[in-house]
């Protein structure tokens, strides 16, 4: 009926061809942190699976659940939250974690941008921010902006570009966000993302 | 009208890069359709049925001559020599090429425009009363804050993915003519008990598949804490608003499962934290975008001017067009026109590049260069001298734009319907041509009357606040109509009520013509509009008119 | 629509450069005619078709394929069964009412990217 395609075997072969992770960059190297990738010293703890005696974040359920036998461990400890959860029940023990993990499980998902906001803002969470899940070139100076200092990125065409210096974003902003940024103007609101 | 300056125009430099860029990778094709389209649709680029559609953004409907030529231009060169204007106050064209989008976004910038964020899960195009500014019956000017609201929320980190779009519309007058009682946030300026100037925030309002009208939830806000309060309410609805069902996603929704009280309760409660934050709306900002709306430098007539020479022949024609699209301005010796876009039996808000021209023309020559797209998808000279009045009638008899008919039965609101747009079921445009023509010739004797036509649920045609709205289905693999009656989108905001039984194409034609039939036989008299009648009358006897013969 | 009769489809989507509605033809190319379509007269054709489309998406030829039901008169023309498809083969049906429209813009756009003068 069609003439056969050549080349290129299947839809799903062409999708990965444009999104395989770069050979350049081991593909363990997940964590996008002040200009570089890195690997993760993070694990992320199994429900109901025993926890390792490495740094590991928690879900929420289990830190709630374990709160004290966690609280007494000796190693760094991290929460991971999916959007929806709230930090009501939380607010207090956020001092506890060296990293809190928010995920975007759909980028199209904004919750953990006010998440965020409210962690650095209304909490004073001072630790590292991280997002994890679908973490996509174009979100990520936005994400920055609400305060996240760590992005765990697999979709390959966004490392390229991390990589290369080439995420287009706009510098200039009109309202003031979390992070703090010099004003660009002696309107108000006005500020810029320097570099 | 706002003008730019430096930090702006290298804003929209920036965007354009931006999407440059963006498209460039979706065409090398390092982002699917799936994660471009969020991003094409934040710089308002739609797939309809035939072509991309652009939305071009008109912030609170006002434009510059300079402007609307630059439309012309685009209309021209990049689509095909036409545009149409929206029922949020923006500009469509129909047939750009998503290879041409990014030069078309940097003319647009070249006159202070853009397509950021006239679509997608964000904050949208912030109307407002399309006479402000010109009206006598408002206590300030709302766009200043609409344009503060504007800056604030464009490429707002927080609020860039909410669950759903968000629109906000303001007025100050008593007379709402910006429907804030059906936008997810409506504000009316007011002066408040102690003399300054702030806020009635209504909240949760939406028509579409759910129709609410919004709760006014607080009343009195000073005009300090608007942006603190706004990002309050967006908060709350970035984190709580439905995701599961997009149908059940914007903010009139989880307004009415918490309740007005309780929303407003949890609003009140993050708000309290932040009011006195960087957001506090300091006096001389407020100050500083007022000078830019401040009224031009209008030339008291000398006493006894009006629109009529005084030697001149009266002319029926001009009279009419006096009486139905002019409207009292705030200074003595001006009028404000309405240019109506709803030639009989053509299409509502459509315009060729020829007209945008000449329409900007006379922005420029008699409206001290501003002319204002309303949401009625009509277009407005706010500041016309009665002098000349009989030249700007004339010049728009030259191009075919003098109908006069604002608020009759044949200024009719239709969206594009399913003749361009892929959510649509049915066609509603034609439904429109065809009913103009049917009541033309009785349509200063009806009166008053909002007919509003949407093609699918989604009533982008605002259906559900005409007077008589219709709403286009698909039964059974062919259009059909359903026919509602009642509704009003101004301070007597109400959703209409449908009749019953839907009709074909050609049906409901008739059954508009019955219902105005009906109206006609039992108003008291000429000076009861169409919609009050059917508040004293009720539905009944148009439901008989309607459906009795036919049982 | 007779139910017994076997449906057939022909495959359809926007071309990713202009959204211009599209049809998969006998040699694999997006034309803008119906004429020519491949049509699927059974659930392995059907199959392979939607593949087809798939490919093309991931190649950023099409934008959204599916397959529109066909009705299939005697002399072999094809006819959408939706008339939503009925409408969206034809086009806007009020073109000739549309003020000012022309089929092609003029002039040609410049062929430099257009960069935003300073003020």
């Amino acid at each position: 009926m069609l003439p056969p395609l050549d080349g290129l075997e299947t839809e799903a072969d062409v999708r990965d061809g444009a999104r395989a992770v770069s050979a350049d960059v081991g593909a363990d190297a997940t964590i996008w942190q002040n200009g570089s990738f890195r690997e993760d010293t993070w694990s992320a703890a199994v429900d109901d699976v025993a926890l390792p005696s490495t740094p590991v974040i928690v879900s929420k359920k289990r830190w709630l659940a374990e709160r004290s036998a966690l609280t007494g461990r000796n190693q760094a400890l991290g929460l991971s939250l999916e959007p929806g959860e709230s930090l009501d029940e939380i607010a207090g023990d956020l001092a506890q974690f060296s990293v809190i993990a928010l995920n975007f499980p759909k980028f199209s998902d904004g919750r953990a941008f006010s998440t965020a906001t409210l962690l650095r803002e209304k909490h004073s969470f001072a630790g590292e921010l991280r997002a994890v899940g679908n973490v996509l070139s174009d979100q990520i100076p936005l994400m920055r902006r609400v305060g996240f200092d760590t992005f765990e990125v697999t979709h390959a065409p966004t490392r390229r570009a991390l990589l290369e210096g080439r995420i287009a974003e706009v510098r200039l902003h009109y309202q003031p966000a979390v992070v703090t940024e010099p004003p660009a103007g002696t309107r108000p609101w006005l500020r810029r993302t320097p570099g | 009208m706002y003008r730019y300056d430096e930090f702006d125009a290298e804003f929209v430099r920036q965007r354009v890069a931006q999407f440059r860029d963006q498209v460039e990778r979706r065409l090398k094709g390092e982002l699917t359709e799936e994660e471009f389209r969020p991003l094409r649709l934040m710089n308002g680029l739609y797939l309809q049925l035939h072509a991309y559609m652009l939305r071009i953004a008109v912030p609170y409907g006002t434009l510059s001559s300079r402007q609307m030529r630059k439309l012309a231009h685009i209309a021209r060169v990049y689509d095909r020599g036409t545009g149409h204007f929206t029922t949020r106050q923006n500009l469509q064209f129909n047939w750009p090429k998503l290879g041409d989008i990014p030069d078309i976004l940097a003319e647009l910038a070249e006159v202070e425009m853009h397509a950021i964020q006239t679509s997608g899960n964000c904050i949208r195009n912030v109307t407002a009363d399309h006479f402000a500014g010109a009206t006598a019956e408002e206590v300030a000017d709302p766009r200043p804050y609409a344009e503060i609201i504007r800056q604030w929320s464009s490429l707002h980190p927080e609020f860039s993915f909410l669950p759903r779009k968000f629109k906000v519309a303001v007025t100050a007058a008593p007379h709402d003519r910006a429907a804030i009682q059906v936008h997810d946030i409506g504000l009316h300026l007011k002066r408040l008990a102690d003399g300054g100037l702030g806020f009635a925030v209504w909240v949760g309002g939406g028509q579409g598949r759910t129709p609410l009208l919004a709760k006014k939830i607080r009343d009195d806000l000073p005009e300090a804490d608007l942006l603190s309060y706004l990002e309050a309410v967006l908060r709350i609805y970035n984190l709580h608003g439905r995701r599961d069902n997009k149908y059940k996603a914007r903010i009139k929704i989880l307004v009415h499962e918490i309740g007005a009280e309780p929303f407003a309760a949890q609003v009140e409660e993050e708000w309290q934290r932040i009011r006195d934050g960087a957001l506090k709306l300091p006096e001389d900002e407020i100050k500083r975008i007022d000078a830019y709306f401040a009224p031009p430098a209008f030339v008291a007539p000398p006493a006894g001017a009006s629109a009529r020479s005084p030697l001149g022949e009266p002319d029926p024609a001009f009279e009419r067009w006096i009486m139905r699209n002019t409207h009292a301005h705030r200074q003595r010796g001006y009028a404000i026109v309405t240019i109506s876009l709803k030639p009989i039996g053509g299409i509502p808000g459509d315009a060729s590049a020829a007209q945008m021209d000449a329409v900007a023309d006379l922005a420029e020559r008699y409206s001290f260069d501003e002319v204002r797209v309303t949401h009625e998808q009509n277009l407005v000279l706010p500041h016309v001298r009665l002098a000349d009045l009989r030249a700007v009638y004339d010049a728009l008899v030259e191009i075919e734009l003098a109908e006069a008919n604002a608020g009759l039965a044949t200024d009719i609101i239709a969206c594009p319907g399913l003749d361009y747009c892929a959510l649509a079921n049915a066609r509603s445009i034609p439904i429109a041509q065809r009913i103009s023509e049917r009541l033309a010739a009785r349509q200063n004797l009806i009166g008053e009357l909002k007919i509003k036509i949407s093609g699918c649920i989604n009533a982008c045609g605002h259906h559900h606040v005409g007077h008589i709205g219709i709403l286009g289905v698909e039964k059974r693999g062919e259009e059909h109509y359903q026919l509602l009656l009642g509704g009003s989108g101004a301070e007597d905001a109400a959703l209409a009520a449908i009749t019953g039984p839907g009709f074909g194409p050609d049906g409901i034609v008739d059954a508009v013509e019955k219902v105005v039939d009906t109206y006609l036989k039992l108003r008291s008299g000429p000076q009861e509009a169409f919609l009050s009648a059917y508040g004293r009358l009720g539905s009944a006897p148009f439901k008989e008119a309607l459906y009795a013969a036919a049982a | 629509m007779s139910k017994s009769a076997p449906t057939i489809s022909v495959l359809t989507a926007n071309r990713l450069s202009d959204g211009a509605v599209v049809f998969l033809d006998f040699d694999g190319v997006w034309v803008e005619s119906l004429r020519g379509a491949v049509v699927a007269r059974t659930p392995d054709e059907t199959r392979a078709l939607e593949s087809r489309g798939a490919f093309d998406a991931a190649r950023n030829v099409i934008v959204e394929p599916y397959l529109v039901e066909m009705h299939e008169s005697a002399d072999g023309s094809l006819t959408p069964v939706r008339f939503r498809e009925r409408v969206r083969l034809g086009g806007p049906s009020i073109l000739d009412d549309v003020p000012g429209y022309v089929e092609t813009p003029k002039p040609a756009p410049r062929a430099e990217p257009v960069h935003a003068e300073a003020a």
